[in-house]
């Protein structure tokens, strides 16, 4: 948005009678923007609750993003998980042309774009998924896929070279979204915008420090945030500025793992860490004004080690709403487990490798947070 | 105006819609996009920077938190939550935390917008939509089978 462009909200001087604070309240109760941006903090049954409200709130709160309920496993296997139905739908590769599995009751399949090896999950933004066509060795350039499975509508973005490393980033106030990617070997960012329809070179001067193996791109508020073992960037994608970022402590020297979990929940960037020869896992926290990672949770998976200990991953963490409900789902040889922050204790999810879609997983796991389809009636920007 | 202090920190003067001025420091006042675009466009050398969205009292308040939240300053992060967790709460109610969006969504300042907005939502979470409706004056548009039909898609959430 503009600055100023919600000047003529607060016409010239308020008549005596009425207080000025009475018609400011009185605005933001019908001000798109500003409410789009209070209704982005509350919670799924909130947001329910208000569509009630009138009109215009039911109509913003379709058209918003509703917290995340399911996770996306992003693996070799492809499979959701539901939060609150504590049920696996399986999307083997999204199209499934030879998709056996739906016969199974609890599982769904993703069916949309015609790709003979189907699509890959490979990120998720506010109700959206992006999805990009298999590595084909012949071919240099890669293709993507914003899908909207609640309306089972996809766009396709234009073909594009090689990518390093890539996110979604959706901006349901303005219902536009960007795809985000970086080139190892080129140093840069190229930004696809839904509102040019094209791919675009953005600062070349960012990876300055020569560090180059850069963990996962992470959308949060308009800002995407990246990070290797030694150095953290952000960008800003309203002010398409670059700045240095935190590393998550620990982060370097130490035995770490490469692909150590940097992601975002409930509205705040956090980092896994290994230590010990991983047996212990640290999860920081990145506070709210962006200048400290603080150390919020352990994770001793010494109760699982029957296996050798280095099959054992962290999917994903996710700190929504009370601190009580808090938790991280573990990859241990084929099984998720779901480990509980405040009693300690790991519960096992229902056995993934029952489902259709291929070998056990070798690679190490994603977790994309997702959207449970329907749940508020979600529209998206298409 | 622009006057330059001994420590070199170059002032500006903001002046608030209700005529009140407020001389800071420019590095303080750039936190508001809208103000350091203001600067640079060189739009502070012919005197002070009008702002007739925001009154003196809300700006007052916009300024202790960019004062706060100013770059040139280490603070620790846990200081500054406990800072903000304060601020919120001396402004007290949402007819002033209202006031206090508008004016950071007018002058840009991210933090402080989305620190309100939170705060705000905090506030309405517990409540009806009727409570919601009486707080910032809405009027229920529904026709009462409309109202029904959301009531009933939802009802979910009010369980």
């Amino acid at each position: 948005m503009q600055p100023g462009s919600t000047l003529e909200i607060s016409p010239s001087p308020p008549l005596r009678e009425q207080p000025v604070c009475e018609s400011a309240a009185e605005i933001i109760g019908h001000n798109e923007d500003l409410l789009t941006k209070i209704l982005t903090h509350l919670s799924a049954k909130s947001l329910g609750k208000f569509r009630c409200v009138s009109k215009l709130w039911n109509s913003l709160i379709s058209h918003l993003f509703p917290p995340p309920r399911a996770l996306i496993l992003h693996t070799h296997r492809k499979g959701c998980w539901d939060i609150e139905q504590e049920h696996v739908f399986v999307s083997p590769s999204i199209n499934f042309n030879n998709h056996k599995g739906s016969e199974a009751p609890l599982i769904r399949s993703l069916t949309f774009v015609d790709e003979p090896l189907g699509v890959d999950i490979v990120g998720s933004s506010n109700g959206l998924l992006l999805c990009r066509k298999p590595e084909d060795f012949y071919d240099r350039f890669e293709l993507y896929y914003v899908y909207n499975p609640n309306t089972k509508q996809y766009r396709a973005c234009p073909p594009v070279e090689e990518l390093s490393g890539v996110c979604l980033a959706y901006d349901p106030s303005a219902a536009t979204y960007k795809v985000i990617g970086y080139r190892i070997d080129a140093y840069y960012i190229l930004i696809y915008s839904s509102e040019t329809g094209l791919w675009r070179v953005y600062d070349k001067s960012f990876f300055s420090g020569g560090e180059r193996q850069v963990r996962n791109l992470v959308f949060l508020r308009g800002t995407v945030y990246w990070m290797s073992r030694r150095c953290g960037f952000c960008f800003d994608l309203d002010r398409q500025q670059t700045k240095e970022f935190l590393v998550i402590p620990g982060g370097s020297g130490r035995h770490t793992y490469f692909d150590t979990y940097f992601d975002e929940s409930g509205g705040r960037l956090y980092g896994v860490v290994e230590r010990y020869s991983r047996k212990v896992y640290e999860v920081y926290e990145m506070g709210t004004h962006y200048r400290e990672w603080s150390l919020k949770y352990t994770i001793d998976v010494t109760p699982l080690a029957y296996h050798p200990i280095s099959d054992i991953y962290v999917l994903s963490v996710v700190m929504e709403g009370d601190e009580d409900g808090h938790f991280a789902l573990i990859y241990d040889h084929g099984i998720i487990l779901r480990y509980h922050f405040k009693s300690k204790t790991f519960t096992e999810l229902p056995d993934l490798s029952e489902l259709p879609g291929g070998a056990l997983c070798v690679a190490p796991v994603k977790a994309h947070m997702y959207t449970r389809e329907a749940l508020l009636g979600f529209d998206g920007p298409f | 105006m622009s006057i330059t202090t001994e420590n070199n920190e170059k002032m500006i003067t903001l002046m608030s819609s209700d005529g009140e001025e407020f001389v800071v420091e420019e590095a303080v006042a750039a936190q508001s996009q809208t103000i350091k675009h203001l600067i640079e466009d060189g739009c502070s050398t012919e005197g002070s920077i009008p702002l007739p969205n925001v009154t003196g009292r809300v700006l007052s308040e916009v300024i202790q938190y960019c004062k706060k939240h100013s770059s040139s300053d280490d603070k620790e992060e846990k200081e500054l939550e406990a800072w903000d967790a304060e601020f919120v709460k001396a402004a007290d109610d949402h007819v002033a935390l209202t006031d206090l969006m508008m004016a950071a969504n007018f002058l840009d300042i991210k933090g402080l917008l989305d620190l309100v907005a939170q705060t705000l939502a905090n506030m309405i979470t517990g409540k009806s939509p009727e409570e919601v409706r009486r707080m910032w004056n809405i009027k229920n548009d529904f026709t009462p089978e409309e109202a029904e039909k959301v009531r009933k898609e939802n009802q979910w959430a009010f369980e």
